[in-house]
């Protein structure tokens, strides 16, 4: 008798298969999410902030041990540096007491030249203080989560300041958590200005600690040691508050040290400059 | 027999432990260090988290909690999204192909073999987020993040056996030759 040919699959290799389409099928939708992502999808970032909504507390409560520990140790590096640091402070003391009075006098002579050109000077900038909570930094992205308790004014792309200068942008607001974009990460671009000679340009962050100033003339005037600050174009950042001091000119690129020392981060100022909103209505209106 | 609702909730903790765990660790891995380099020396506990578990305890670490884990790394990071996704679920088929040959050798020979997967993860994930950028992102810091992975890897693959001998020892299984 002829035997008849049988096609069948057992249980276990249809399991095996089924494993073998659904990790295709992941490696598919991790591609088709990053497709999404780069577009900016809103419902990515729905989900993206349900689920970093309930991880920013765990990791604001893991993260108290750690801050006693480096409070200890702060304690500790006090005490040893105290007469230098003394020291260092008396000199500071004494420049800024020579500072203030200059200020003083330059603001009386400013507030009467603004009298005399009928000046409005714009709004005063309010912030609010945030504590950084997490931070991640490697190769692929420089960013922090920072938390404040007054978090209603906080909006996507306002300013932050660190100790004494700008370190980034906010970039999503998750109720108190806030994620803030350093500009050392590849997707931060900051228009700025070399102080002393005004030279233009855009601060490139490309996840080093060094982001690079692109978009300058070959023979312009820059100098390291030159301090570099926003120059308010794009709206964005207000004008003059300072980013940078150039480190090394090279003839590939131009590279900028962070004056914050954004690896020692614990509180930032996330300024309202209300300079943001306006360039928000505009987008929302040629959205519409 | 049926078993007490003690009983029931024990047995299906145990089922998401190395997901739990895992996800804890890499919580832990985004504490502020306040240490000079430490942006530039950061591990990828994630990877290391994946590759381990889904080289023992694949039966408890499949494809669904890759993905949930994936998905958490996602949200906290400003990586763009699917990047982790792609990058675990690639480990995780690397581990799952090697696991046969590796998880019976000495721990030099698991780790060496997480130091190839993760070079190829690393590479991939440089590729990516390349293209994803459309701009080369700097090899230094791939390097330097690729080096402190497999340095640490020792002391979260302890962690990770401490949890499997401690809480799933009687659950483990046999795998069979693939």
């Amino acid at each position: 008798m002829k035997r008849r040919r049988v096609l069948f699959i057992r249980l276990s290799q249809f399991r095996v298969l089924l494993r073998k389409a659904l990790v295709v099928l992941v490696f598919l939708s991790a591609l088709l999410v990053m497709m999404l992502s780069k577009a900016d999808s809103r419902l990515l970032n729905k989900i993206s902030n349900s689920v970093s909504g309930i991880l920013n507390p765990i990791v604001r409560v893991l993260q108290i041990p750690a801050q006693i520990v480096y409070a200890a140790y702060d304690g500790v590096r006090d005490v040893v540096f105290v007469y230098q640091e003394n020291k260092l402070l008396k000199q500071q003391n004494i420049d800024l007491l020579m500072l203030k009075n200059q200020v003083r006098t330059l603001k009386m002579e400013n507030r009467l030249l603004g009298r005399m050109l009928h000046y409005t000077p714009p709004p005063e900038a309010s912030f609010v203080t945030a504590k950084i909570i997490a931070e991640e930094g490697d190769a692929f992205s420089h960013s922090v989560i920072a938390y404040t308790r007054n978090s209603d004014n906080v909006k996507k792309g306002q300013v932050v300041l660190g100790s004494e200068s700008v370190i980034g942008r906010v970039d999503n607001v998750n109720g108190p958590y806030v994620r803030i974009l350093l500009f050392t990460d590849i997707n931060s671009k900051i228009p700025v200005l070399v102080e002393r000679s005004r030279v233009r340009g855009v601060l490139s962050g490309d996840n080093t600690m060094v982001p690079k100033l692109l978009f300058t003339a070959l023979n312009a005037d820059i100098k390291e040691g030159d301090i570099i600050v926003t120059s308010g174009v794009a709206g964005v950042f207000p004008v003059g508050l300072p980013v940078g001091v150039v480190s090394k000119i090279s003839a590939d690129a131009i590279e900028v040290e962070t004056i914050t020392d954004i690896e020692r981060l614990e509180y930032v100022k996330i300024v309202d400059y209300g300079v943001y909103d306006g360039v928000l209505e505009i987008n929302n209106t040629l959205e519409n | 027999m049926h078993e007490s609702w003690a009983e029931i909730i024990e047995n299906n903790l145990k089922k998401v432990l190395p997901l739990l765990f895992s996800t804890f660790l890499l919580l832990i891995a985004y504490i502020p260090v306040h240490i000079p380099l430490s942006q530039f020396f950061r591990p990828d506990i994630g990877m290391i988290c994946v590759y381990f578990w889904a080289l023992y305890r694949q039966d408890l670490f499949g494809v669904c909690s890759t993905l949930v884990f994936a998905v958490i790394a996602d949200s906290l990071s400003a990586a763009p999204d699917g990047l982790n996704i792609f990058i675990f679920i690639f480990i995780f088929t690397m581990s799952v192909t090697f696991a046969s040959y590796v998880n019976t050798k000495p721990f030099a020979v698991n780790w060496a073999g997480f130091s190839v997967i993760s070079l190829m993860a690393f590479v991939v994930k440089w590729l990516l987020s390349s293209m994803f950028y459309s701009r080369f992102l700097p090899f230094g810091g791939i390097f330097a993040a690729y080096a402190a992975t497999v340095f640490l890897y020792p002391l979260i693959a302890r962690l990770n056996i401490y949890i499997q001998n401690r809480f799933l020892a009687g659950e483990e299984v046999i795998y069979e030759q693939r």
